[in-house]
């Protein structure tokens, strides 16, 4: 019978012989091609070069904050039962970016009102940092700081928006360097320093065996606290540059503008691990995730379908990848 | 070795800490001594009461629902219309409930059917909950019930009073007995403790894990979106994202009850102070004069401070009981699983 050819099979993978992850990124660019190539259809400006250059744009923001939480969460560990997440990193952004908008409307050079800026979300970086090297829930911490800085926020913007008009901000804003927007070049300066310092580095790879192994990677004489303090911290000062372009991106800053970036920068995050074969969040794969979260906030602008029918979507595509990314690791375990 | 157990001292902690809080606040602030602002603090803790509970319950076993801030704004967006439509209170109470349990439904299918972690699957619940109130509500405006449409049962609830109190602070006191029997005296509430503590454990020795943790979620969202309605009955009508403010502080009501468990085990007391505690700083600063937007700030201040006295008063170098130390300190080499 079938019995004895059967033994010499391999065990059942679940997915029929799919290996879901080889083909997962592969799966995830696809989808972001077939979710443009849609808008494209639907709208015949979707893909005039102002258009795209508005996406790359809006995404820039996103993109920045998101590379912090990407490094968070690969210094946790992607698997985010014990590790770490920082939620207050859109509050942060949006704390810094009202902190130099009142500077500077204040009066104060442009200079030093970014320097506050960056104190400022230095020192939730510092709380995050604490809190963690000392063993503490990230969530819980990062909950605290996420309420305290949207309340420093509020108190700072007394929940009006503040406009601005300074030279270097609006060069920021509307000029191009060598063909495009300056907000562009800036992204592109980041993300290649992210890029090569997260996976090109010594102190990169070093981050990852956190993530992957803080126990061996103890054992192997890397100072776990160091690295741990390092990524809260450099999450809340990314947080606070991307609060710069804010600033720049809606010339001034709005109440609350931060907090609602926080599901973007999530979904950013959380999804740059689809577009990595090793399951483990990245920052190319961050980039994508937040050119998609523009992507779609921008065609569903120009279907003209309402803007809460984005978050929904957002909010889903969060749990999509999410669930996936658990499907597949899980697979990896059998 | 030894589980030396919590320093005995530790569950006084808490008490003195908000006596001495509460002693604060009266020298800022006379008024905030008299019965009168006694029966305020207490009716307003009502609703976050019901929250904290079901956040209690799900604490317990290692994990936690972001999303029952989406529960409480299901349960009063579905309430709110129903009677708007002509219902009558009784079903749209069941319908205000069934949508938390909805939301506990899929949360819990996430989280014990795919093996999703909880943390991510409540913040993806969370969002798509807040998109699909949005989409609801065509952008997220409130619902209010014209004054005639507005069952009497309904206005009731949120405006009758009792010994001065509102009727919600009774419901949230038999809701707190409730929760305490099914936490404290069930073998649910054992194997839910069991689950945080050690869930492989758990499995072997046959607990039912899968069922009661996938109970779990689906009572948090149910008794979320009862607070939702009970929320929503004080001002007869639904807000959207009224659910939010009540995230971090049932969050914060549930560590802080942790302090005065012997085990630090989350627990129905314990969350039950943490709830005055939340209620006591908004009120006495209000009273001390304090500017409104300094609460959020004092919030997350408070949750900060307790979570560091709770590190720094811990005497036992082995660590706590596992769910609540997992939680409190993920990281810490050789302990747990």
């Amino acid at each position: 019978m079938e019995a004895a050819s059967q033994t010499a099979q391999l065990p059942d993978r679940g997915l029929g012989s799919l290996d879901v992850r080889r083909i997962l990124p592969f799966a995830g660019l696809l989808a972001l091609i077939a979710v443009g190539a849609y808008f494209a259809v639907e709208s015949p400006l979707f893909l005039r070069w102002s258009n795209i250059s508005n996406i790359i744009v809006q995404g820039a923001v996103v993109a920045i904050a998101a590379y912090g939480l990407t490094l968070v969460l690969i210094v946790g560990g992607g698997n985010i039962v014990t590790g770490g997440i920082d939620v207050s990193v859109g509050a942060v952004t949006g704390l810094s970016a009202s902190l130099i908008a009142v500077c500077v409307a204040a009066g104060w050079p442009l200079g030093l009102a970014v320097l506050a800026g960056l104190g400022c979300a230095a020192a939730i970086g510092a709380i995050n940092a604490i809190g963690a090297v000392i063993g503490l829930s990230a969530l819980i911490v990062t909950l605290a700081t996420m309420n305290i800085a949207a309340g420093v926020d509020t108190l700072l913007t007394d929940e009006a928006a503040v406009r601005l008009d300074h030279p270097v901000i609006e060069w920021i804003a509307s000029s191009e360097v060598a063909g495009v927007p300056v907000i562009a070049a800036i992204l592109a300066l980041v993300t290649l320093l992210f890029y090569l310092a997260v996976h090109k580095t010594r102190i990169g790879l070093r981050a990852h065996a956190v993530g992957g192994n803080r126990i061996s990677a103890h054992l192997a004489g890397i100072p776990i606290k160091r690295y741990v303090a390092c990524a809260y911290l450099a999450c809340a000062l990314t947080a606070g540059l991307a609060g710069l372009l804010l600033v720049a991106r809606i010339h001034g800053s709005s109440p609350g503008a931060g907090s609602i970036l926080l599901l973007d920068i999530a979904l950013a995050s959380f999804i740059s691990a689809i577009f990595s074969r090793h399951l483990v969040p990245n920052i190319p794969g961050t980039l994508l995730g937040a050119m998609f979260g523009a992507l779609l906030t921008n065609g569903f602008t120009l279907t003209n379908v309402p803007t809460y029918w984005v978050t929904t979507v957002k909010g889903a595509v969060v749990l999509l990848v999410v669930g996936v990314a658990a499907l597949a690791s899980r697979q990896k375990d059998r | 070795m030894t589980f030396k157990g919590r320093d005995s001292r530790m569950v006084w902690t808490p008490v003195v800490a908000l006596a001495a809080i509460c002693a604060l606040f009266t020298i800022l602030n006379p008024t905030f001594a008299s019965l009168g602002n006694a029966q305020v603090i207490v009716g307003h803790a009502a609703v976050l009461t019901l929250v904290a509970l079901g956040m209690t319950v799900v604490v317990r076993t290692g994990g936690v629902d972001l999303s029952i801030a989406v529960a409480v704004d299901f349960g009063a967006l579905v309430t709110v219309a129903m009677m708007h439509d002509g219902y009558t209170f009784p079903f749209a109470l069941v319908g205000g409930v069934l949508a938390g349990v909805l939301l506990g439904c899929i949360n819990a299918l996430l989280i014990v059917g795919a093996g999703m972690d909880p943390i991510l699957t409540t913040l993806g619940t969370l969002f798509l909950g807040q998109g699909a109130q949005a989409v609801y509500t065509e952008g997220g405006s409130p619902i209010f019930l014209p004054v005639e449409s507005i069952p009497d049962a309904f206005y009731e609830l949120g405006h009758l009073t009792l010994l001065g109190l509102p009727v919600a602070v009774f419901i949230a006191l038999a809701a707190v007995a409730a929760f305490w029997v099914l936490l404290e005296k069930s073998t649910f509430g054992r194997t839910l403790v069991a689950i945080g503590a050690q869930r492989p454990a758990a499995e072997a020795a046959g607990l039912p894990v899968r069922r009661d943790l996938f109970l779990a979620y689906v009572i948090c969202g149910g008794i979320g979106a009862f607070a939702g309605v009970v929320l929503s009955a004080g001002v007869s009508s639904y807000t959207p994202e009224a659910g939010y403010g009540y995230l971090l502080d049932a969050v914060g009501a549930v560590f802080v009850g942790t302090t005065m468990h012997k085990e630090g085990r989350p627990n129905v007391l314990g969350t039950l102070l943490g709830v005055l505690f939340f209620g006591v700083i908004s009120n006495g600063m209000v009273l001390a004069g304090i500017p409104f937007q300094w609460q959020r700030i004092a919030e997350g201040g408070l949750l900060l401070a307790v979570l560091g006295a709770n590190m720094a008063l811990r005497r036992s170098p082995t660590p706590l009981f596992t769910s609540i130390g997992r939680i409190l300190r993920p990281n810490q080499v050789g302990g747990g699983r």
